[in-house]
C-alpha cells in the first residue's frame, strides 16, 4: 500500500492527509501522524528510559538490586567513596548520551502544548479505540489502582491514617514548605533561563537546552555525592547542615522539567509583543512584568506544580543529602519501611499521593480561573 | 530625516538587506513594494531597532540610530511600528494596550488617560475602550493597533503589510485614517507591502524591493496610474 503513495515525505510535508485517509485509513497515522510525532515519541521513550535507570529508591524499598543502587551501598553503606564514583561513571556517559540523542531529536520542537489546538476529528476504527482504551486501562490498573488498592488494605481502618498523621504533621509541614518554596526558585530561575534561550541566536539556544537538559542525566545517587562533596566543608558547613541543601538538591534535579515548562509557554508567545513594547519602553523587568509575565502564565504555574510535586516526593537525593534533625515525608516513610511499619507505610504513601492529586486538581482551578 | 546608508544585514546564507541606501522626510509617505521574502520586513526591523545591521548606518539627521556596532534602543527612536500581525497585548484592555506606551517618568496619570482617550477618540474606538483585543472587530483591531503606535506622537511610522486580510473597504478606511492620522501630526510613513492597491492610495514616493535589494524608484513628481504602476512593477521585479 505504502508503495502507492507517491513523494509521501512531501505529502506529510504538506500535511495533505486526505490522500492517505482515501486510500487507507492508518496510512494517516502511519505516513503522517508518526513522522510527525515521531520526536516527542522518541524523546518520551528516553525520559522514561533514562527514568528508570538512574532511579535507585524504588528498587532499595523492594529489596531488587539495581545498578545504582549498588553504587548507593558502596557509598552509604561501605564508605568508599571512590569505588561509588567509579561505578557512577558509565551511567553517567549512557545518560549523557541519551540526553544529546534527545536534543538533537526535539531540535527546539515545543515540549508542551498550552493552548486547546485543532483537531478536525479523524478517528481511528471502533476496534482501535477499544484497543487504544483497553491498554490504558491495563496501564492505569497495574501502576495505580492496584497499589493504591493494596496500600488501602495494608493501611486498614480509618485510625491509622489518624495515626500516621498525627506522627507525621510536622514532616508533611516541611515537605510541603521546602516543595513549595523549592519549586517556586526553580520557576523564577526557570523563566529567566528559559527567556534567555528563547532570545539567543539557534547555535547558542541548542547548546543551551544541551546544558539545562543535563542536570536530568545525572543519576540521584551521583548528585547526592556532588552536593556532599561539594559542600560538606568547614567554610560551607552552615549552609550543609541546613534546608539549603535540600532545596539545592532539589533545584539540581528537577530544574530542567520546570524550564521545559516554561520554555514551551514563551516558545508560544508571539514575539512581537515583546518587541512592540521595547519601541515604547527601554525598561526591560517593565516588559517583562506587564507583557511576558501575563502571557505565559499558564507555563509558570505549570512548572511550578511540576516542580512541586517531584519535590513532594523525592527520596533518591533527599536520602544522602539531609540534614540530621529533619524529615520529609518520602523520607518518614523509606525509614517506616526498613522498621516494618507496614500499615503506617501504606497509610503515609496514600495520604502522600491525596496531597499530590489536591494540588494537581488545584494546578487545574488556577489555570482555569486565570483564563 | 531618516538616512539608511549601505546597509546589509544577512541571516545565514540568506541576504534578506543587500546594500540599502534611502531616505525618509518627515511628512512623506514612502511605499515600499516588493514580493513576499524580498526584505521588506528585515529592513523595517533595522531601522526600528530590532536588529543590528551587518554593515551600513542608519541616522536620524545627525543622531546615529544603528551601525554594525552600536544600536540605539527602539523607544528612543521616535518611530513606532504596526506590524502586519499587528501584536496587540491580548491580556490589556483597549485602553491599557494605547496607555501602555505613555507610562513614562514625568507623565501623570491625568495626563495619561487624557492622552488615551485622546487617542481613542481619533480612532474611534471609545465605546470599547474596555474590551480586550479579542473581541473587537478586524476593523477594530487594526485601528486599536494605529491607535496604540501614534499614541506617543511619533515623528515616523513604520508599517509592515497591516492592512493584508482587510476587505476592499475596510482597507479603504483604514489608508483614509492613516493619511488623516499623517496630517494631523505630520509624521513619516514608510508602508511596506505587496499590494499595488495601497501603493496607489498611499504613496507619494515608491521603492521597488527584490532579493534585498533597492530596483528601483518612483519619484512623487511622477503621476502614475493602475495599469503604468503594474508595467512597471512586472518589468522591475517579476523580470528582473
Amino acid at each position: 500500500m505504502a508503495n502507492n503513495i507517491p513523494n509521501k515525505k512531501s505529502l506529510v510535508k504538506y500535511g495533505k492527509k486526505d490522500i492517505f485517509v482515501n486510500i487507507c485509513p492508518y496510512n494517516y497515522e502511519l505516513f503522517l501522524t508518526l513522522p510527525l510525532a515521531m520526536p516527542h515519541i522518541l524523546s518520551g521513550a528516553i525520559f522514561v528510559f533514562i527514568f528508570s535507570i538512574i532511579d535507585f529508591s524504588v528498587s532499595d524499598i523492594l529489596r531488587i538490586k539495581v545498578f545504582p543502587l549498588e553504587i548507593f551501598i558502596e557509598f552509604s553503606a561501605l564508605y568508599n567513596e571512590r569505588a561509588a564514583v567509579i561505578l557512577g561513571l558509565p551511567l553517567l556517559l549512557i545518560t549523557m548520551v541519551l540526553i544529546s540523542l534527545q536534543v538533537w531529536s526535539m531540535r527546539g520542537r515545543s515540549y508542551i502544548n498550552f493552548t486547546s489546538g485543532y483537531h478536525d476529528g479523524h478517528h481511528l476504527g471502533r476496534a482501535a479505540q477499544g484497543l487504544a482504551i483497553a491498554f490504558c486501562l491495563i496501564v492505569i490498573s497495574l501502576s495505580v489502582i492496584v497499589p493504591v488498592g493494596a496500600m488501602l488494605k495494608i493501611a486498614g481502618p480509618l485510625s491509622t491514617y489518624q495515626n500516621a498523621l498525627n506522627s507525621s504533621l510536622e514532616q508533611i509541614g516541611f515537605s510541603i514548605i521546602v516543595a513549595a518554596g523549592s519549586a517556586l526558585l526553580m520557576t523564577i530561575l526557570a523563566f529567566f533561563i528559559a527567556h534567555s534561550m528563547l532570545n539567543s541566536s539557534p547555535k547558542i539556544r541548542l547548546v543551551l537546552e544541551y546544558l539545562t537538559q543535563l542536570p536530568f542525566a545525572i543519576a540521584p545517587i551521583l548528585l547526592g555525592i556532588g552536593l556532599i562533596k561539594v559542600w560538606n566543608r568547614p567554610m560551607t558547613d552552615w549552609l550543609y547542615g541546613g534546608v539549603f541543601m535540600i532545596v539545592l538538591g532539589y533545584i539540581a534535579h528537577f530544574i530542567p522539567f520546570t524550564i521545559r515548562a516554561v520554555y514551551a509557554s514563551l516558545q508560544q508567545m508571539n514575539p512581537r509583543l515583546e518587541e512592540i513594547a521595547w519601541l515604547a519602553t527601554t525598561n526591560k523587568f517593565r516588559i517583562i512584568a506587564k507583557i511576558t509575565l501575563p502571557l505565559v502564565k499558564n507555563g509558570l504555574i505549570t512548572g511550578f506544580f511540576i516542580s512541586f510535586i517531584l519535590a513532594m516526593g523525592e527520596l533518591g537525593v533527599t536520602l544522602l543529602i539531609m540534614p540530621p534533625g529533619m524529615e520529609t515525608i518520602p523520607i518518614k516513610i523509606y525509614n517506616f519501611m526498613h522498621y516494618g511499619a507496614e500499615a503506617m507505610v501504606a497509610a503515609l504513601c496514600i495520604i502522600l499521593l491525596v496531597l499530590q492529586l489536591l494540588f494537581s486538581l488545584g494546578l487545574l482551578g488556577i489555570s482555569k480561573w486565570f483564563k | 530625516m531618516i538616512k539608511i546608508e549601505n546597509v546589509s544585514k544577512s541571516y545565514g546564507s540568506i541576504q534578506a538587506v543587500d546594500n540599502v541606501t534611502m531616505t525618509l522626510a518627515p511628512d512623506e509617505v514612502v511605499v515600499i513594494l516588493g514580493p513576499s521574502g524580498c526584505g521588506k520586513t528585515s529592513l523595517l526591523r533595522l531601522i526600528a531597532g530590532f536588529e543590528y545591521p551587518d554593515s551600513g548606518t542608519i541616522k536620524m539627521g545627525d543622531q546615529m540610530l544603528s551601525s554594525k556596532h552600536q544600536k540605539l534602543a527602539p523607544s528612543r527612536r521616535h518611530l513606532n511600528m504596526v506590524f502586519q500581525d499587528l501584536g496587540l497585548w491580548p491580556h490589556m484592555t483597549v485602553f491599557n494596550n494605547i496607555a501602555f506606551g505613555l507610562k513614562r517618568s514625568g507623565i501623570t496619570r491625568q495626563q495619561i488617560v487624557a492622552r488615551t482617550k485622546e487617542i481613542l477618540q481619533q480612532v474611534s474606538l471609545q465605546p470599547h475602550q474596555q474590551r480586550f483585543p479579542s473581541h473587537l472587530s478586524g476593523g477594530e483591531k487594526q485601528r486599536l493597533a494605529i491607535g496604540r503606535a501614534i499614541a506617543t506622537t511619533p515623528d515616523y511610522l513604520l508599517l509592515d503589510e497591516p492592512f493584508n486580510n482587510l476587505d476592499v473597504i475596510l482597507k479603504q478606511e483604514m489608508i483614509d485614517l492613516l493619511l488623516a492620522l499623517k496630517k494631523k501630526m505630520g509624521m513619516g510613513i514608510l508602508y511596506v507591502t505587496h499590494h499595488l492597491d495601497e501603493v496607489l492610495n498611499l504613496a507619494e514616493r515608491v521603492i521597488a524591493m527584490q532579493q534585498g535589494e533597492l530596483r528601483q524608484i518612483i519619484e512623487k513628481t511622477q503621476s502614475f496610474n493602475e495599469q503604468e504602476l503594474l508595467t512597471w512593477y512586472t518589468e522591475n521585479i517579476q523580470h528582473s
